[in-house]
């Protein structure tokens, strides 16, 4: 019977410029006690994305696009959490994360994304012991307060 | 083959169950008792042991090396407790199952995250337009 804890590394979908050892499902992490514990990309994109709305600031993950197909798979789905708008890649060690956000006018932008940066690496290396190498971030518009009451009001002028 | 003891088999009701899937759903089951653990999950490739038609164990997956080398697939029941779970899920079995188990390797697939409870971010928890 093989006792060795070798770690399991696959490839992953997300591109990256990081060195990571990628692996598709999730990051394996060496242990010595018996075996190896394997945390998945989905539980580090939950955790990302927890994180970057825990920043005030930020409207909304992900693009108009990726916030669209959102909506609609909670519906279908019933779904607790997206991910939408978080990309993730895991190593053995280390994780790299992609997010791609709509930011709230006028929050400064370098203040924002300085602040998410550093609760989503906060975050992810506290509650997966992974090391985060890289928070790339996207900001894909602006929300400007009063923009759905002013779509509302247009719509009951239609009516 | 390593069996259970008679005080680690699951009764199933339907007797004549395989020592190994004895062992399997008692993992399962002792796993599945930890805060830790949501559920156990067998997951799009199918993590489970099977024997004969009917008799499967989803989320744990055991081989017929003595001792054998068990994989679990757990959805862990909040963030805060992912870091360590592979090892204290380890420590769990062990006491349980002492050296009849060889490797024990742990898959965290997922993680329950409650839009009511204590670990949603306050646009989660408030219905914020964080979906679009």
């Amino acid at each position: 019977m093989a006792t060795s804890t070798d770690t399991k590394t696959t490839s992953s979908s997300t591109s990256s410029n990081s060195s990571i050892e990628s692996s598709s499902g999730g990051s394996s992490l060496a242990e010595t006690d018996g075996g190896t514990t394997t945390i998945d990309q989905a539980v580090v994109s939950k955790i990302a994305s927890i994180a970057v709305r825990e920043v005030d600031g930020v409207h909304r993950l992900g693009g108009a696009i990726s916030g669209a197909v959102a909506s609609v798979v909670k519906r279908i789905r019933g779904d607790e959490h997206s991910t939408a708008g978080v990309g993730v890649e895991v190593g053995t060690r280390q994780a790299a994360v992609d997010i791609t956000m709509i930011a709230e006018y006028p929050v400064p932008l370098q203040d924002l994304t300085t602040s998410v940066r550093d609760n989503v690496t906060s975050r992810i290396e506290s509650l997966t012991g992974l090391e985060v190498v890289e928070v790339n971030i996207v900001v894909t518009d602006l929300y400007f307060p009063g923009d759905e009451d002013e779509a509302e009001s247009q719509s009951k002028r239609v009516e | 083959m390593i069996a259970a003891s008679r005080a680690d088999v699951d009764v199933s009701g339907r007797g004549d169950v395989d020592p190994d899937l004895a062992l399997a759903r008692s993992i399962a089951r002792v796993t599945a008792e930890m805060a830790d653990v949501e559920r156990l999950s067998s997951g799009p490739a199918g993590v489970h042991a099977t024997w004969r038609r009917g008799q499967r164990c989803p989320g744990v997956r055991i081989d017929r090396a003595v001792p054998p080398h068990v994989e679990v697939r757990v959805v862990a029941s909040r963030p805060d407790v992912v870091a360590g779970l592979g090892a204290r899920l380890r420590r769990r079995l062990r006491e349980h199952f002492g050296d009849r188990l060889g490797v024990v390797d742990v898959h965290v697939a997922d993680v329950r995250v409650d839009a009511d409870g204590p670990d949603a971010s306050p646009a989660v928890a408030t219905g914020a337009p964080s979906e679009g």
